[in-house]
């Protein structure tokens, strides 16, 4: 029997799914470190790396069961317990370093806090090591990933660097071939998995889907359009978000303040480690509130750390009106349509770290985002026909969906599932409905399992969906010099948005000129706005655009020519099958091609 | 199959071994029982390495073969995780005498919560028998006898009719978790570690 596998490497936690050919996908547990004195199968292994100091483990780390040497860290949820006590050792959130375009991805860099760790870890190599782990824990179990078809799923806003560099931890971690798929996509295709045919009594042709992903640390948004040919449904995913650190976790954080500040008022003041105990508590008590509304209140009670249980535990509450007034009123707003998120904080100076997003009203980020959508749809012919035109356009200043899959943990809550539908509704002036029967825990890895067994035999439907978004090479424009002025950089259209997976362009018709033999700078941008551009387009100005990458090589002179000459080149641009863009510089008279590494570390 | 028998035989021999270790009556065979659970834990061990591919290499220095693990140490390393998370042994060793309900309420809070994820994790506990208590009851023979306990007069033949007063509890499944680290000098680990806070 074929083994299709999907990995959820998610920024909190990683699972992986299993599909067969013929049977339900399933989640398979993955054997981890759980506490100092044991390992086990768990169905989710956390995204964290503990560094111990020298002599915190004398015989080494507790070893896994298939390890044969010794290893100098700890990964999953024994580290992240551990680290829980001792953050400056811990590694959390790396994904989200691998996608910071300010950061050095290849670097040491990790944990980004503190200076008690010497050899640090880079984004690239944190990727890496949890791969390794699923690959290893699987293969202990029978089921090596090399052996498999495998899917690994990524952010809707990773970029194609962030993107690059998953496949190549991929590798590294020794999994083969793999692919990489959307996070929100994943989540659909386990709804349709999990609808079965019914599904299409759920959307109609013209109908625009949301897919609302709310996990601990993160939010991602996409829409996927219905389209009706010949009677049959057909799915293409047209928008995806940016990248936005905001999610459960801020919320539990947030109320863990609230609560604290009560305490203050009363004249108990919380240590450090109280304070952690106090945000595990407030988040079950959060959970309690937001699944039971006849509870008006939940009790919290603190540890502190000594021996004392009885004569030092601090007891509180959580109130519902805490939870309605930051949790859903502060996260989700009923914001209007033109009310966007605050995007930079006020101070000018802001500590090296995640760029974590300035506002916490998840309502205006979601507006932004339909608003950079229409603006997207907007810009193309093709897709403005997809959304349905005007009739849909002329709606709202925001590209409003007909329905929502929810998906991340926050959405278990059924009153924050109500809530944003409330706000889409209010913003399209008509209802907007809930796609049923999501799984935000696992919907990812399952979809994942499922998209590799679709890519592997072809059966089911597939979300058309390509690059997500266009992709630019910066250039310098050819204007007479004027003192004191560096030239504007011009950028040129090298892949548009929706270039599928598996295609070639060729910038055809025109040629530019490369040095060779010096080291020159090269400047790759990206648009979620501009899906009507075209290869070859070239834009006046590229400041309009989001810089991806930016890499400073000298390239070899092809035969026949020294050192420093420019020489005319071709562009062209490859989505290859496993789904990531690659970009070639071609010599037409001596045929030479030069790749463009351009998932390397900014400058 | 041939690693799943394999699996079951070791699985056995330890299960039997643990039986022993709880039933009162067998006392004074220690080393017969140690015996037997590192016979069980050896097959089992061998079981799992059966298929497994070589782990790539992590550094030049060698995992030198795991000390057997004792039964003890896998019930040490169950009570560790319950003080971890539900600070299960503070509690019990705490004098509460001179306590309000209020304070050991709030302990108490700690103490539910944090065991009962370490339950709920590794155990799934349902009830053994459908039904409220105080419902009337009836066992015919052949009952289960193992997993019932008659209260009262019992006469010599089923069937015994009655009211449950409790439904009882069963363990479905058990995923605990594989205990490591243990050496010579340390059989089994430590309940709670010493904490100090660096300044």
């Amino acid at each position: 029997m074929k083994n299709y596998l999907g990995i959820d490497l998610g920024t909190s936690n990683c699972a992986i799914a299993r599909a067969t050919d013929d049977g339900i996908p399933e989640i398979v547990p993955i054997t981890q470190a759980v506490s100092a004195n044991g390992f086990g199968g768990k169905s989710l292994l956390p995204s964290a790396v503990y560094l111990p100091a020298e002599g915190e483990f004398p015989g080494g780390v507790p070893p896994l069961p298939w390890e044969k040497e010794k290893r100098g860290w700890l990964l999953g949820t024994y580290a992240r317990d551990r680290g829980a006590l001792q953050p400056d050792r811990l590694i959390l959130s790396a994904k989200s370093w691998l996608c910071h375009p300010h950061s050095d991805r290849r670097g040491p860099i990790l944990p980004a806090v503190g200076s008690a760790v010497e050899n640090k870890w880079s984004p690239l190599e944190v990727s890496r090591q949890l791969l390794s782990h699923l690959n290893e824990s699987t293969s202990a179990a029978g089921a090596p990933l090399a052996k498999a078809h495998v899917v690994v799923t990524v952010p809707a806003s990773f970029d194609e660097v962030a993107r690059g560099l998953t496949l190549e931890a991929a590798n590294l971690a020794g999994l083969g071939e793999i692919t990489l798929l959307e996070e929100p996509q994943a989540a659909f295709y386990a709804w349709l998995e999990n609808q079965g045919p019914e599904w299409r009594s759920h959307v109609s042709a013209g109908d625009l889907l949301l897919v609302c992903d709310v996990g601990g640390g993160t939010a991602d948004f996409s829409l996927i359009a219905v389209a009706g040919q010949a009677g049959e449904l057909s799915l293409e995913r047209i928008a995806v978000g940016e990248h936005l650190l905001l999610g459960g976790d801020n919320m539990d954080l947030a109320l863990a303040h609230a609560v604290s500040e009560k305490l203050e008022t009363k004249g108990q003041s919380l240590d450090e480690w109280q304070f952690l105990a106090l945000v595990q508590a407030v988040r079950a008590g959060k959970e309690s509130l937001l699944s039971d509304p006849s509870l008006p209140e939940v009790a919290l009670a603190i540890p502190s750390r000594g021996r004392k249980l009885v004569a030092s535990t601090i007891s509180t509450s959580l109130t519902r009106a805490e939870v309605n007034t930051i949790a859903i009123d502060g996260f989700f707003p009923l914001s209007g349509p033109e009310e966007m998120p605050a995007l930079r904080r006020a101070g000018g100076l802001r500590e090296s770290g995640l760029p974590y997003a300035a506002d916490a009203a998840i309502s205006k980020h979601l507006a932004r985002f339909l608003s950079r959508a229409k603006a997207n749809v907007v810009s193309s012919e093709t897709l403005f026909t997809v959304i349905g035109g005007r009739t849909r356009t002329d709606r709202s200043a925001l590209l409003i969906p007909d329905a929502v899959l929810f998906n991340g943990g926050v959405f278990h809550a059924s009153p924050l599932r109500e809530r944003v539908l409330t706000l889409l509704s209010q913003w399209a002036g008509q209802p907007v409905r809930e796609l049923q029967g999501a799984q935000p825990d696992h919907a990812v890895a399952l979809g994942a399992a499922v998209y590799a067994r679709l890519r592997a035999t072809g059966h089911g439907l597939r979300i058309k969906s390509g690059t997500a978004r266009s992709y630019y090479i910066g250039m310098e424009s050819a204007t007479m010099a004027v003192p004191g002025r560096r030239p504007v950089t011009k950028a040129l259209c090298v892949a548009p948005q929706g270039m599928e997976e598996g295609t070639k362009l060729e910038i055809a018709g025109q040629e530019f000129f490369l040095y060779t033999g010096e080291a020159s700078e090269f400047r790759f941008f990206h648009s979620e706005v501009r899906a009507g551009d075209r290869p070859g387009d070239l834009l006046p100005d590229a400041s309009a655009l989001e810089e991806t990458a930016r890499l400073e090589i000298a390239i070899p002179p092809p035969q026949g020519h020294e050192p420093g000459e420019e020489v005319p080149v071709r562009v062209e641009a490859v989505v290859t099958e496993l789904g990531n863009l690659e970009l070639y510089f071609v010599h037409p008279p001596s045929a030479e091609r030069w790749k463009l590494e351009f998932n390397v570390r900014m400058q | 199959m041939f690693k799943k028998l394999i699996l079951g035989a070791g699985a056995l021999v330890l299960g039997m071994n643990v039986a022993m270790v709880f039933c009162p009556d067998t006392t004074g065979k220690m080393g017969v029982e140690i015996f037997s659970a590192a016979c069980g834990l050896a097959i089992m061990f061998l079981a799992s390495r059966l298929g497994a591919p070589a782990a790539p290499a992590k550094s030049s220095e060698p995992i030198p073969p795991p000390p057997t693990v004792r039964p003890e140490a896998e019930i040490v390393a169950f009570l560790a995780l319950l003080q971890e998370h539900g600070r299960l042994v503070d509690f019990i060793r705490e004098e509460i005498a001179g306590a309000s309900d209020q304070q050991v309420g709030s302990a108490a809070r700690v103490v539910h919560a944090g065991c009962r994820k370490v339950l709920e994790e590794y155990f799934d506990i349902q009830a053994l028998r459908e039904g409220n208590e105080g419902d009337r009851v009836v066992l015919e023979s052949g009952y289960d006898a193992a997993a019932h306990r008659l209260l009262g007069s019992v006469p010599d033949q089923p069937p015994y009719k009655g009211k449950l007063m409790h439904p009882g509890w069963i363990a479905r499944s058990v995923k605990l978790p594989r205990v490591t680290g243990v050496t010579e000098q340390r059989p089994w680990p430590v309940l709670a570690p010493a904490e100090i806070e660096l300044t």
